[in-house]
């Protein structure tokens, strides 16, 4: 395969060079005379009616021996040229067919607009050969012949030959394409990864790093006074998720400990009696503060109470923990009775008051319970309020409320 | 103010009120013996004084107070000082009540006594909100823009002149 893919490249190789010789020779004169069909088709295009090429004709004729001014100044503009250089092929056979279509009047109206003024009176120089070709075939013949051939063949290949010459590398290494992938040198050599892939790492590399620069050092005294709330307010999540579980275990435990008889039941109960009021407390404590800290009761707003009457936001909960708070305030006093069971038994001597009191506390306890588990819901639902730790990243409100609260009285 | 001199501060004041909150919690648990539990009520009636002291000499410390501006001070921080005094008033009320009842015999039963679950109940609720509010006063003292100049200052202080 690779026998017989060489040769074709050998043999296409040689008439590249040749031609590129071929047109290095051409070169100067094909420019010149390139110009002339340009210009012809856009013409010939201009005036595709019949008429305005047979008045060209008789001034091309008449200024044949100004043809070298104006060979001159088209030297200086081959860009122009190459860009027309295509265009033309294409105007020129629409010119031989003679379709006065809708597209190509278009295109040449466009191209007129581009083209400057000064041109107008060049192009009808060069108009003339085409139009001899057309229409007056033996007329100007003589002095057309050589501008024929170079109207002929620029047409389709050597406009392409011209041009990449001097560049022909430059052209191949245009046309070839960016991928989408990088290829990146490693110690086993180069991998090759996905560009877009890439610069997603990147910017989450970057994303993360923009996020561990402020938890870092800390800068300000408010800096980090937000910091240690926040970590209070995490500990205080866990804390809520484990009272309210606290507060489940120990309602099953109390019901399953109430199918004995009351002596029975205070004596199993006792000795859990007081470390479950305190570490009710020490818990419905930290709720109830972590619930403060995140709807900012002290610093309410007009549209927050509406809010919060109107149960939008979480704030009901505080009002649940401190009821469950009270709750279990108030039985304290017979849980302290239970825990010294053992040793004043004289407190628990009456049956009838042991019963209604542990039926008593058994209810506020249930009620208790209850009202922690529903106060976690509400706050669950609505975990990521934090109205004080936006207070103090804000904390611009309270000059400005200084100010009106000073401005009132003055 | 430099973070270097206010951390420990509010370490210092986070660290009294765990003190506060753990004695509430657990001095039922406590009673052991009458001296015992009246040093126990006495460390927690001086840490809420600590706690009122260290709030107080950050007050001092900031430019609006220097600039002899103590009222704005005092309006902003007006309920947290309030609420602390209250519930200082409370505990020692509590604390000498239970003391003088439980002398004798710690382990006492005291809970007939008329008036005592309500004034347990009442200064065990408020101690949540000195906790909040303290907490909350010792967070918003960490605002730098009490502790440097600025225009608004000047303003009122020309205001008051």
């Amino acid at each position: 395969m690779a026998d017989n893919e060489n040769p074709p490249k050998k043999k296409k190789l040689p008439p590249v060079t040749q031609a590129s010789e071929e047109t290095d020779v051409q070169k100067r004169p094909v420019r010149k005379k390139k110009k002339k069909p340009t210009e012809a088709t856009e013409n010939g295009e201009t005036g595709s009616t019949a008429t305005t090429p047979k008045k060209k004709k008789a001034p091309v004729a008449t200024e044949d021996g100004d043809k070298p001014t104006p060979r001159k100044r088209k030297k200086r503009k081959p860009p122009e040229q190459a860009e027309d250089g295509q265009p033309t092929s294409a105007r020129s056979a629409a010119s031989q067919e003679e379709v006065g279509g809708s597209k190509t009047s278009l295109i040449s109206k466009d191209d007129k607009k581009t083209t400057p003024k000064k041109k107008v009176k060049k192009k009808v120089k060069k108009a003339s050969p085409r139009v001899g070709d057309e229409f007056m075939d033996a007329a100007f013949a003589a002095d057309l012949s050589t501008i024929q051939e170079d109207i002929v063949t620029p047409d389709g290949k050597k406009d392409e030959d011209v041009i990449p010459h001097p560049y022909s590398t430059e052209s191949i290494v245009l046309k070839s394409q960016p991928l989408d992938n990088l290829f990146i040198e490693t110690n086993s050599g180069f991998k090759r990864e996905n560009k877009t892939k890439l610069a997603r790492k990147w910017a989450e590399e970057e994303r993360f790093k923009q996020e561990d620069q402020p938890e870092g050092p800390v800068s300000s005294t408010i800096e980090f006074a937000i910091s240690t709330h926040n970590v209070f307010k995490t500990f205080c999540l866990f804390i809520h998720g484990l009272t309210a579980g606290i507060a489940m275990w120990h309602i099953t435990t109390v019901y399953v400990l109430l199918y004995h008889s009351d002596l029975d039941f205070l004596s199993h109960y006792r000795p859990l009696a007081l470390p479950v009021q305190c570490m009710f407390y020490i818990l419905l404590v930290l709720c109830t503060i972590s619930s403060c800290d995140r709807f900012d009761i002290a610093n309410p707003t007009r549209r927050f109470l509406l809010r919060s009457f109107t149960l939008q936001t979480g704030t009901v909960s505080i009002v649940i923990y401190f009821a469950a708070l009270i709750l279990s305030l108030s039985i304290a006093n017979i849980e302290d009775r239970m825990n010294l069971y053992n040793r004043y038994p004289d407190l628990w001597l009456d049956p009838g008051e042991t019963s209604s009191k542990i039926e008593l506390w058994t209810n506020i306890n249930t009620a208790r319970g209850c009202l922690i588990i529903l106060a976690w819901i509400v706050l669950s639902i609505t975990s990521t309020t934090d109205r004080l730790g936006q207070m103090l990243k804000e904390g611009d409100d309270f000059i400005i409320g200084d100010t009106v609260e000073l401005a009132n009285p003055a | 103010m430099q973070v270097e001199r206010y951390r420990p501060i509010l370490y210092l004041q986070y660290f009294l009120l765990l003190i506060d909150i753990v004695m509430n919690s657990f001095i039922e648990m406590l009673r052991f013996e009458n001296v015992i539990l009246l040093v126990l009520f006495v460390i927690q009636d001086v840490c809420i004084i600590f706690a009122v002291i260290v709030v107080f000499l950050l007050f001092f410390n900031t430019y609006i107070f220097q600039a002899g501006l103590v009222n704005i001070l005092i309006n902003k921080f007006k309920v947290g000082i309030m609420v602390t005094f209250a519930y200082f008033g409370l505990n020692v009320g509590l604390h000498v009540w239970e003391m003088t009842l439980r002398w004798d015999e710690p382990n006492k039963y005291i809970w007939e006594t008329s008036g005592f679950i309500p004034l347990f109940v009442i200064q065990r609720t408020g101690a949540v909100l000195y906790y909040y509010f303290y907490k909350r006063t010792a967070l918003k003292l960490g605002d730098p823009r009490f502790y440097q100049d600025s225009v608004w200052i000047r303003k009122e202080f020309d205001k008051r002149r």
